[in-house]
């Protein structure tokens, strides 16, 4: 028979009657405040340690790389100025049929396309789960971030969405969180059809595109962006190609394998959209 | 108190670990699941209670940094801290089996209720699959880092620390 002393009894009985109080707020997604209060001191008090952490972390590799790999280093510097230079005739060009698809736009009386409004941030942390896709950034509230923003990488590609905000961190569920849902449409001459793309747990770099019409024509290779239809992602961010098609239904839909083009593994920094 | 101090400590070192881990090591495929190593060695050497409030602390910052909320790990692992709390009085200190296969029992225990608590895997998850490619490779990585642990521990108690 274990000993039990007063003490021990009292502290597991008033633990197990708060998990049992938190259980119930989550279930029932009821929103008490001095719940939300504890959860985001927790997260501020925890993330400001990780943002230091991995600060120190990339100012030491960063000077240990600018050290032993000085030589690559002035290559590669040669090779970007080369790419700068092609880049910047590259702009004067496209400057250029901005003008003239402005002036057309004009003429035809399109509404003109705004571009987004992005802020760069840097990758400090994942989720400590094997079960959740999340990466936790540097930027928070009081920089402006706020809940449900897109997030892309340097490149354009989807990313993920802004799920929980702290005061100067936040964190992003990505893509290929089993919970993530967006709207896709198939770039292609041939069709412009719309369909669901959700996360998966089983390849991480796989998603599934989902609910497409039954007739719709997708091919394996064809590109899929998100459809904007939603009003919380821009029309036109790249998510992934497509790897392979199946009916679903018993036929009465098309559902395909989408091979994504994010790989959070390697990713540093991201931008997330604060206006579209 | 300076026991609980170095334990605050640790738990502090052990979260951070393994929150930034895979941004200081990219190509790392399965993180530990330090948080769950350390609540159950904590159980098994310090007891019920010891556990319980290891299971506590560490299962909230996983949920806080997981889901968002409060929810299933603090849960679980308040639970684990408690049943492994069970075995302080059963087994040698100079057993080193024992430390490693209970955290090999933990982590199996902890990821099938997770998976089975959430509405989004419970039916979206292949059980047989991710039990070859994510359970017991994570419950074996996590057995020997517990092995790891469990030595560093024995041998700074016998060195007349505490923890």
């Amino acid at each position: 028979m274990p000993n039990y002393n007063r003490s021990g009894v009292i502290l597991i009985v008033l633990l197990v009657l708060v998990v049992a109080a938190y259980g119930i707020v989550s279930l029932t997604d009821y929103n008490i405040p001095y719940f939300n209060i504890v959860e985001k001191g927790i997260y501020n008090l925890v993330s400001p340690l990780i943002n230091l952490t991995t600060g120190i972390y990339n100012t030491i590799s960063d000077y240990w790389q600018g050290i032993f790999q000085l030589n690559k280093i002035l290559a590669e510097n040669e090779e970007l100025e080369k790419d700068l230079a092609a880049a910047e005739r590259k702009i004067n060009r496209l400057q250029m049929q901005a003008r003239e698809n402005k002036r057309l736009r004009e003429l035809l009386a399109f509404k003109e396309l705004v571009p987004y409004q992005t802020m760069g941030a840097r990758v400090i942390g994942y989720a400590p789960s094997p079960w959740q896709k999340k990466m936790t950034i540097n930027k928070g509230r009081e920089h402006g971030i706020k809940l449900r923003m897109p997030v892309i990488s340097y490149n354009g590609l989807l990313v993920g969405r802004i799920d929980y905000v702290g005061s100067d961190s936040s964190q992003i569920k990505l893509v290929n969180d089993p919970g993530f849902v967006v709207g896709g449409i198939i770039e292609s001459n041939n069709s412009r059809t719309i369909g669901l793309v959700k996360g998966q747990l089983q390849e991480e770099r796989y998603n599934t595109f989902n609910n497409v019409n039954w007739d719709a024509k997708m091919e394996i290779g064809d590109l899929i962006l998100t459809s904007g239809l939603s009003d919380n992602y821009p029309k036109g961010l790249p998510i992934g190609k497509v790897k392979e098609v199946k009916q679903a239904n018993y036929g009465l839909s098309q559902k395909a394998i989408l091979e994504l083009f994010f790989a959070n593994r390697t990713i540093e920094e991201v931008l997330v959209i604060t206006e579209f | 108190m300076k026991r609980e101090l170095l334990y605050s400590i640790l738990i502090i070192f052990l979260i951070i670990l393994q929150l930034t881990i895979k941004v200081l090591l990219p190509d790392i495929g399965l993180v530990p699941d330090f948080l769950l190593i350390i609540t159950i060695i904590s159980a098994i050497v310090g007891g019920r209670k010891q556990g319980m409030i290891a299971g506590f602390f560490t299962g909230i910052i996983q949920d806080v940094f997981s889901f968002g909320s409060f929810g299933v790990y603090t849960l679980l692992k308040l639970l684990l801290g408690f049943v492994f709390g069970f075995m302080e009085t059963h087994f040698f200190r100079e057993n080193f089996v024992i430390p490693p296969l209970t955290v090999f029992l933990g982590t199996l225990i902890q990821e099938f209720l997770v998976i089975l608590l959430n509405e989004n895997l419970i039916f979206a998850v292949n059980y047989f699959s991710v039990l070859i490619e994510v359970i017991l490779p994570l419950a074996g990585i996590n057995a020997l880092v517990g092995f790891i642990f469990y030595v560093f521990y024995y041998y700074y108690d016998r060195a007349g620390g505490q923890v």
